[in-house]
């Protein structure tokens, strides 16, 4: 053996081997980025205010008032912080995403999400309806015209101070570079009426324009201090006014915040919440477990047994479904657009018992209709319910029997042969569309799984498509109704979303009285109607509400979790020693 | 040894140029509009307007024909710039180049843990070939081989992090957690070498040479790690080069489960959101430090064994 060999192999290994080791043990801390670059701005036309006076409300609807000091679990309190950060402890959260933006404009998810950013209005906890935020009551004085009245104890993170001014300019940045929110909002002029005051103008009827400003892009931000901090430099604004301040984001991985002292509402108990993107659902739960993270955000069925088994931690759920789980029936593809035949798929398929399968008690519950009960009670509207007997006569009676013997009925030599299809990044779908499968076969319909990209929703090549969707948008039931019947936002007609091709012109004229209506009774009974007629055609086919579902360590105190998936944590949470 | 490495150093380009044609394509290939899901990950719930999307794809250059996107990608990728993450609008290198150190140090922690103990184990398994140790050790190997990472990986977190509290079961900045990942990581390629290493030792250990030092008189011991170990640990520097490929892609997986910050959870979160620029930019970077590890594998193999490198050259 040439000595090069002895040498390489008596040096060069353990010097490595060395190195790895020391690598190891110096493993330091990754670099930090700042939040990345937004993208290039809108080209919306921006608001403007003309100086003239609002008329006073004559017979005016509104959002009822709230003390500006409220006890209301909902509401923040004042308890003035006892302990000076250092002395609190840090929360760490793990959450599935960390990826959109901190600016709201952008998307303003995270930022609800995380506490760090506020809204005029949210969603309420109770009947997910909005509530006043950082408003303290909202006047309808016409149709087009509302007067909000603001809170007059709101700072910004940076120390400025939120007023009348403040959020005219918010609001004027929001349609500037939002695109979809300024033509969701349809805001025609901001009117500063007082030194917390202010009335919105709008081009288009908006009776629940408080739902709208519930939105989180439409969070309240400090625009000035946003728009001179430049693109990618949100952070450094200190541009929101939660309870929570970002320090430091690094997109899909972590998000840090300290307690906001100042908060309107009184200071966290916390000295902050460190959120951990941990996308993989088993990880987040398994990391609960292990101590490593005191709060999982969103945990499977298998994942609440789990938790809930081991000591010291809990699952914890609001019990309230926003998010809908449903097949879109295809009206283009032939099979489905006769009414005899959309029937009896809708009363071949169990879809209780699927949802018992992929929502099962205290994740979910069977969806009857599109809107949960807690949106939308309407007691005269049922579902036809799963009869296979009564799907088999519909079947014959759309000219359908089993002429050749194989299980599958057939008309004029055809086969009844439809796709349910599907997209795999929710976990319910693929499920969906066996069991469907299954059921389907035992009366007679070969059904084949197609489980691919969202995109192919807008291809003809299905007759049943799986989605999970949010179903409290605004917290209006119209509003929600008409989303998911692929109705245009104003409701003058079918919208480009209507991939199943529904003809939803009978639904047109429903929807369109909403535009008048402002008392949320009204507004419900409409939507009722509109689910009357959507669930007769059996146009849809809903089958579950999902929840939020977290597991919680039992040192975290004070975790009240909201059943929309905007507000993850407030002010109020903290962690025992 | 001069005209090998400029071969190689030639058909390097090649190779990389083809890997980012067949992946360009393949990308584009795939299902859905990326202008459709960017605006569908940028705001959660609604549902993007056909004029939205097409805007979208004018910003995001997809109007342009295919063989155009390639040349304007791989002409910016010359000048360092792989384009930018549809999701987050950051730079790509950038994000490669961040995610980079923690990738490497999860491998090459790794790599040493299975050098570590597949040396050793090679060795021991074939002084005592058909032994109690031998046996288990195979065994343990075979298991090591077989099992999927993200199997070991949950059953590492389940044991040392759920039940025995000992480790962190995820995260990145501290010496601890990268424990349990690079446990994960390293088990497939240590059984492997451990594998290869008894052979080549039960192999070398029957050479003509060795009888010779085991008739001078030399303890068994001294015959092993002076006169064997040496030859006998010559395929396993091909087997690092080798393996190293395996250990970066296999970090896909762990990473995830671990949400240790490198490459692979990178790789697996653009490819869920359909992030192309990010999957290109991943494949061609990827396919750089493969390419690169394995010529440098391979030259020091033919450094290390003149047999190799006097073959070459006397054709």
């Amino acid at each position: 053996m040439p000595n090069i060999l002895s040498n390489s192999f008596r040096t060069a290994l353990p010097l490595a081997l060395g190195l790895m080791f020391l690598l190891a043990v110096a493993c330091g801390s990754p670099a930090a980025t700042s939040e990345p670059a937004p993208p290039a701005a809108g080209s919306a036309p921006e608001a403007t205010a003309p100086a003239a006076a609002v008329p006073q409300p004559a017979a005016a609807t509104s959002v009822p008032a709230q003390p500006e000091q409220s006890s209301s679990p909902a509401q923040p309190t004042d308890e003035p912080a006892a302990e000076t950060v250092v002395d609190r402890p840090m929360l760490k959260a793990g959450v599935i995403w960390l990826d959109s933006p901190l600016d709201p404009v952008e998307s303003g998810w995270v930022a609800n999400q995380s506490g760090m950013s506020e809204n005029l209005f949210r969603l309420s906890a109770t009947d997910l309806s909005p509530e006043p935020w950082l408003a303290t009551a909202a006047t309808r004085v016409d149709p087009l015209t509302w007067e909000i009245d603001l809170r007059s104890d709101v700072k910004f993170h940076n120390g400025n101070v939120m007023d009348a001014d403040a959020v005219k300019a918010s609001l004027e940045r929001t349609i500037r570079l939002s695109p979809a929110s300024a033509e969701s909002l349809t805001i025609d002029t901001l009117t500063v009426t007082g030194d917390h005051s202010i009335t919105v103008v709008t081009t288009a009827p908006q009776p629940t324009l408080p739902g709208l400003f519930a939105v989180p892009a439409v969070a309240i931000t400090d625009a000035a201090a946003a728009d001179a901090a430049g693109e990618g430099n949100f952070i450094a604004a200190r541009a929101l006014t939660g309870p929570y301040i970002p320090t430091e984001y690094i997109q899909k991985e972590r998000l840090s915040s300290v307690a906001n002292d100042d908060y309107w509402g009184g200071a966290p108990p916390l000295a902050g919440i460190e959120h951990i993107a941990i996308p993989d659902p088993n990880s987040r739960e398994l990391a609960l477990q292990a101590g490593d993270i005191d709060i999982a955000v969103t945990i499977s069925p298998e994942g609440v047994e789990a938790i809930n088994a081991h000591p010291g931690m809990h699952s914890h759920t609001a019990g309230k479904g926003i998010a809908l789980v449903l097949w879109w029936v295809n009206f283009e593809r032939g099979t489905l657009a006769d009414p005899l035949v959309r029937r009896a798929v809708d009363q071949a398929i169990d879809r209780e018992a699927i949802a018992a399968l992929v929502a099962p008690e205290g994740s979910g519950s069977y969806a009857e209709l599109l809107l949960p009960e807690d949106m939308a009670s309407c007691p005269g509207v049922h579902a036809l319910g799963y009869d296979p007997d009564a799907a088999r006569d519909l079947l014959a009676q759309a000219g359908y029997a089993d002429t050749d013997g194989d299980g599958i009925v057939e008309k004029d030599g055809q086969p009844l042969e439809i796709v349910i299809g599907g997209y795999p990044q929710r976990y319910q779908l693929p499920i969906m569309a066996e069991a469907g499968q299954a059921m389907l076969a035992e009366v007679g319909i070969k059904a084949e799984v197609l489980i691919t990209e969202w995109s192919a929703v807008k291809e003809p090549v299905w007759d049943l498509f799986g989605w999970y969707n949010n179903v409290i948008e605004a917290g209006d039931p119209v509003r929600n109704v008409s989303k998911f019947a692929g109705l245009r936002a104003d409701a003058s007609g079918s919208g480009a979303n209507n991939y199943g091709h529904y003809d939803n012109s009978g639904l047109v004229e429903i929807v369109a009285q909403a535009s008048a209506a402002v008392d949320p009774h009204e507004r419900v009974e409409i939507a009722c109607d509109a689910l009357a007629v959507i669930t007769d055609e059996s146009a849809f086919l809903p089958v579950a509400h999902m929840y939020m579902v977290y597991g919680v360590s039992e040192r975290v105190t004070g975790f009240e979790p909201h059943p929309a998936n905007l507000y993850f944590f407030d002010h109020r949470i903290g962690l025992s020693e | 040894m001069g005209a090998y490495l400029v071969r190689r150093l030639v058909t390097l380009p090649l190779l990389l140029l083809g890997i980012s044609a067949v992946s360009f394509a393949l990308l584009n290939l795939a299902p859905g509009d990326p202008a459709e899901i960017v605006l569908r990950q940028r705001n959660p719930g609604q549902l993007p307007s056909p004029a939205a999307v097409a805007a979208m794809r004018v910003e995001l250059g997809l109007e342009a024909p295919l063989p155009a996107q390639y040349v304007r990608w791989v002409s910016q990728a010359l000048t360092g710039d792989m384009g930018r993450s549809y999701l987050t609008e950051q730079p790509v290198a950038e994000q490669l180049a961040r995610r980079t150190v923690p990738t490497a140090l999860l491998t090459a922690v790794a790599l040493a843990l299975a050098l570590l103990v597949a040396v050793p184990m090679g060795i021991l398994s074939a002084r005592h070939r058909g032994g109690a140790l031998d046996t288990s050790a195979r065994l343990a190997a075979l298991v090591g081989a077989a099992a999927p990472s993200y199997v070991l990986a949950y059953g590492l977190i389940i044991l040392f992090a759920v039940k025995l509290s000992w480790l962190p079961a995820l995260g990145y900045g501290s010496a601890t957690q990268v424990v349990l990942p690079a446990i994960a990581l390293s088990l497939a390629p240590m059984a492997q070498l451990m594998r290869l290493i008894r052979a080549s030792m039960l192999e070398t250990l029957g050479q003509d040479y060795i009888r010779t030092a085991r008739a001078k008189g030399l303890s068994e011991q001294t015959v092993s790690l002076r006169h064997a170990l040496r030859n006998a640990l010559l395929p396993a520097i091909g087997a690092i080069g080798v393996n190293l490929g395996y250990l970066l892609s296999g970090a896909v997986i762990v990473e995830t489960i671990f949400t240790w910050p490198g490459l692979g959870q990178l790789m697996v979160g653009a490819a869920l959101t359909r992030d192309y620029p990010m999957v290109q930019g991943f494949v061609t970077y990827i396919a750089v430090v493969v390419l690169l590890v394995n010529l440098a594998a391979d030259i020091a193999l033919r450094v290390a064994d003149p047999r190799l490198r006097f073959g070459r050259e006397e054709r």
